[in-house]
């Protein structure tokens, strides 16, 4: 076909077929209708930007992907982590904490188990000696009754009466010397602090913590040189008592501490809500053994009393002045120096 | 019955000195032979002859090693005519219901009245000899039966529990006149005098023999 065109004869005014000589305005025109190896220039700018780096376009975003991934599970790892340490450092501080109630629970549960044990051992170990000095008065008093009292006899009898007399002081002494084991270790301390740890205790020690409320009137002078145990145990002592008297009276009313300062004195009142005491009751009181409650061993009071003396104090009981109830209160001299803190325990 | 307190002996056995010389003070006071005992061993090796005019063991419960209870039971074992009278320090219960079921005479707390003490030793004293005599007899009864042949005993039991020699030779298939004659050789030998006398001593050395 090409030989037939270039063969064809060229007629005057006609275009004849020839071999071009020049190519460039074909190009412009295929250019120009973005045609042929143009078709390219049709296409807009982005997609074909698109198209031709997508595969690295596609790796990259993927690659971003990942890293985000990575960096929210780290983030989240890492809060995870803080909230358990958190909870486990809580869990440890909540530890303590129960054990330091419960082992000054115990330490206060197991003075009063040993009261009891020290009782009932005191008791048998005292049976003996007196149950041989009575053998042997009656057997004496039996003898100058049938008129067969020699003086052999009289002598053997005084003699074992005060030996075994001896027997029984020294089983006295042995317990007295147990009591005065534990050295008494005074520090000054602030009353009202004082009242609130023995609250906190009672706190830690009833299943059901009575409600209390504080009336501070303690002025300037407000630090006691004392055995902080004991005067806790004192405190302990009363709140229980009040707290006995409400439950038994069914009432619900806080127990009240009033603190004041008399003088050269810190004054610590605890008033109950609780049917009060008759005046028979409220003479024997401070007694040893003396006991209104079923369970009671009837040593608190007198213990305490006891402990609020050897502080240079009183202990006191008197009805309260407004309404039903009792008002315990005690006074121990105030300290000229300041509180040392914290708590030496 | 009436006690001779200078031949009967009352036994202290307590581990607790001063208290067991107080309480041999106090026996003696009232005229009674009294032995001490620091323990329960030492009470099995003195192992004292039970006294013509009777006696009784005052024992302390709670002893080291032999406990009163196990001395009891060791006494009774060994056909101990000692009643005996338990003595404790402690409230113990049910160490107190176990010894009055084993026979105890009674369960006294330190420290007890001396008086109340003293008539329970009394009383224990007064069992002691009434046992003690019983046995005697007992002891007599079986002596005398003992002479007698088996078909002799066999007579006197049937003969005791109130059948006529007639009756007794059926039961045996002997003649009226055989259990005539060993009748007399019962009342020879034992020095009764009839069938009452038979069921007596019968009955004496064993209280079940006729049953």
């Amino acid at each position: 076909m090409l030989l037939a065109l270039l063969t064809l004869p060229a007629g005057d005014g006609e275009p004849g077929w020839s071999v071009p000589a020049d190519y460039r305005p074909v190009h412009e025109l295929l250019r120009r209708l973005q045609i042929g190896p143009y078709a390219f220039l049709r296409e807009s700018g982005w997609r074909s930007i698109v198209q031709r780096i997508w595969p690295w376009l596609a790796a990259s975003i993927a690659l971003l992907l990942l890293w985000a991934v990575y960096t929210v599970h780290v983030e989240h790892l890492v809060q995870r982590r803080t909230r358990e340490l958190r909870a486990a450092l809580a869990e440890r501080r909540e530890l303590e904490m129960r054990m330091r109630n419960s082992q000054q629970q115990m330490e206060h549960l197991s003075r009063l188990s040993i009261l009891g044990e020290l009782a009932g051992r005191l008791a048998h170990e005292l049976n003996q000696p007196l149950a041989a000095i009575a053998n042997y008065a009656r057997s004496l008093l039996r003898r100058q009754e049938r008129g067969s009292l020699s003086a052999e006899a009289l002598g053997q009898a005084a003699a074992e009466i005060a030996s075994e007399a001896e027997r029984a002081a020294g089983i006295l002494n042995g317990i007295r010397g147990f009591a005065r084991k534990r050295a008494q270790e005074r520090s000054a301390r602030d009353m009202a602090d004082v009242v609130r740890e023995a609250i906190g205790l009672m706190g830690s020690m009833l299943s059901q913590a009575p409600a209390f409320v504080i009336h501070d009137r303690l002025g300037a002078r407000r630090t006691v040189l004392i055995d902080t145990l004991q005067v806790q145990q004192v405190l302990l002592n009363l709140f229980k008592n009040a707290w006995d008297a409400q439950q038994a009276a069914g009432e619900a009313w806080p127990i009240e501490v009033g603190l004041d300062t008399e003088a050269d004195l810190c004054c610590v009142t605890v008033r109950d809500h609780g049917p009060g005491l008759t005046t028979e009751q409220q003479e024997h009181l401070f007694e040893a053994f003396f006991t209104t409650k079923p369970q009671g061993l009837g040593l608190g009071l007198s213990i305490c009393k006891t402990i609020v003396e050897s502080h240079g104090g009183q202990l006191q009981a008197q009805a309260a002045s407004l309404g039903a109830g009792m008002e315990f209160r005690f006074f121990l001299p105030c300290h000229s120096h300041p509180a040392s803190q914290p708590a030496t325990e | 019955m009436t006690i001779d307190v200078s031949i009967s002996v009352v036994h202290v056995v307590d581990d607790e000195a001063p208290f067991r010389r107080s309480l041999l003070f106090l026996l003696e006071s009232s005229g009674w032979q009294c032995v001490g005992h620091a323990s329960a061993e030492d009470f099995l090796l003195a192992a004292p002859a039970f006294p013509s005019g009777g006696g009784c063991i005052v024992l302390d419960v709670r002893m080291l090693r032999i406990s009163g209870l196990e001395l009891q039971r060791r006494l009774q074992e060994a056909g101990s005519a000692y009643p005996v009278i338990f003595m404790t320090g402690h409230g113990d219960v049910d160490l107190a219901v176990q010894a009055m079921k084993d026979g105890a005479i009674d369960f006294l707390q330190k420290p007890f009245r001396e008086q109340h003490f003293l008539d329970t030793v009394e009383r224990a004293v007064r069992l002691s000899l009434e046992r003690h005599n019983a046995s005697l007899r007992s002891q007599c009864a079986q002596q005398t039966l003992d002479q007698l042949s088996a078909r002799e005993l066999e007579v006197a039991r049937w003969l005791a529990l109130g059948l006529s020699n007639k009756e007794v030779g059926r039961e045996l298939a002997i003649s009226e006149n055989t259990v005539h004659v060993h009748r007399q050789h019962i009342m020879d030998k034992t020095g009764a005098g009839g069938a009452a006398d038979f069921a007596r001593l019968i009955l004496r050395a064993n209280p079940s023999g006729l049953d």
